[in-house]
């Protein structure tokens, strides 16, 4: 975790900065994933071209496999069926049925040809506009002793829990206002 | 007014049934979670004036909430209950006593295990 989430950060932001220096002057405007490459691959020749290929089928499969999960794990829990990838398939119908539908939904999304970056934009706001009701409960659920155990948030982890919370909130109610004055970051 | 103190139990511990047993997990003798507690089944009510405990006979599995938004009663006989004898500990979780195997479920698992799931290659294979 200490190495992979740097690196990738790091990465991404080399991704991004090497498209911004090149594409920026010249007034081009990204409209697809493949278009954020085409400097780094300028610059770094076939190979680094074969490199760029591997780690955006890995993010975006892994982005996939991620998303679909947690579709099936958030239905799932919340009616009770039984769930979790360590059982197998059949013993879990449900879940795994949810999931099947979730990718299915997604791919009919998909084929409507919607731009796909107007829908990850408006799927953003809507996530920070719903963290508030997701970051409470994990909240609450910290300085409960008996889920907890010793690991139950002490003074200082809950003053800065609670002071997270707040800013999560303020982002949350701005979230959706400032899309629409913003028309989506147009 | 006030409503009095519920009795303290002698001998025993006193649950807050909305907080510690409805919507908590339910998990079974392995640990692994086999549902949630959508109600309770308890036995009859006593006449108010004779000094007799409800007791709980059954947690119950099933959509409830549906109901409780559209109106309606199902069947009886379609919620899954496992009965009050079967739990072990009530924790963060409900822990029985009993294997899965002894925990009823739905039409709905069965059928999509029997008729879409299990047609799956490899649907039968416990992932280690």
């Amino acid at each position: 975790m200490l190495v992979g989430f740097p690196l990738g950060g790091v990465l991404s932001l080399a991704i991004a900065g090497c498209a911004a220096l090149v594409l920026l002057p010249a007034g081009i405007e990204v409209t697809s994933l493949g278009q954020v490459l085409l400097p780094a691959a300028e610059a770094g020749g076939k190979l680094l071209l074969v490199a760029l290929i591997l780690g955006v089928v890995a993010a975006t499969f892994g982005a996939a496999l991620e998303t679909t999960l947690s579709a099936g794990y958030t239905v799932a829990q919340f009616f009770g069926w039984t769930w979790g990838k360590f059982r197998a398939p059949a013993e879990a119908a449900r879940f795994h049925t949810t999931m099947i539908v979730c990718l299915l939904i997604g791919l009919a999304v998909l084929a409507t040809g919607v731009d796909p970056v107007m829908v990850t934009e408006m799927s953003v706001v809507f996530s920070a506009a719903a963290l508030p009701l997701t970051y409470l409960p994990i909240l609450i659920v910290s300085n409960d002793p008996a889920y907890m155990g010793e690991h139950v948030n002490g003074r200082a982890l809950n003053v800065a829990g609670q002071a997270y919370f707040v800013l999560i909130l303020i982002a949350a109610l701005a979230a959706i206002p400032l899309m629409i004055i913003t028309g989506v970051g147009a | 007014m006030t409503l009095p103190m519920a009795p303290r139990p002698v001998g025993g511990w006193l649950v807050d049934a909305r907080l510690s047993l409805l919507d908590r997990q339910v998990l079974d003798a392995d640990g692994g979670p086999v549902g949630v507690v959508d109600d309770l089944e308890l036995s009859d009510l006593p006449e108010p004036t004779a000094n007799r405990p409800v007791y709980v006979l059954n947690l119950v599995h099933g959509p409830i909430v549906l109901e409780r938004i559209v109106g309606g009663r199902r069947p009886r006989a379609h919620f899954e209950r496992v009965p009050w004898s079967a739990v072990a500990h009530v924790g963060s979780a409900i822990e029985l006593s009993v294997g899965e195997e002894r925990v009823p479920v739905g039409w709905l698992e069965d059928w999509l295990a029997r008729n879409v799931i299990g047609r799956i290659p490899g649907s039968r294979h416990v992932p280690r």
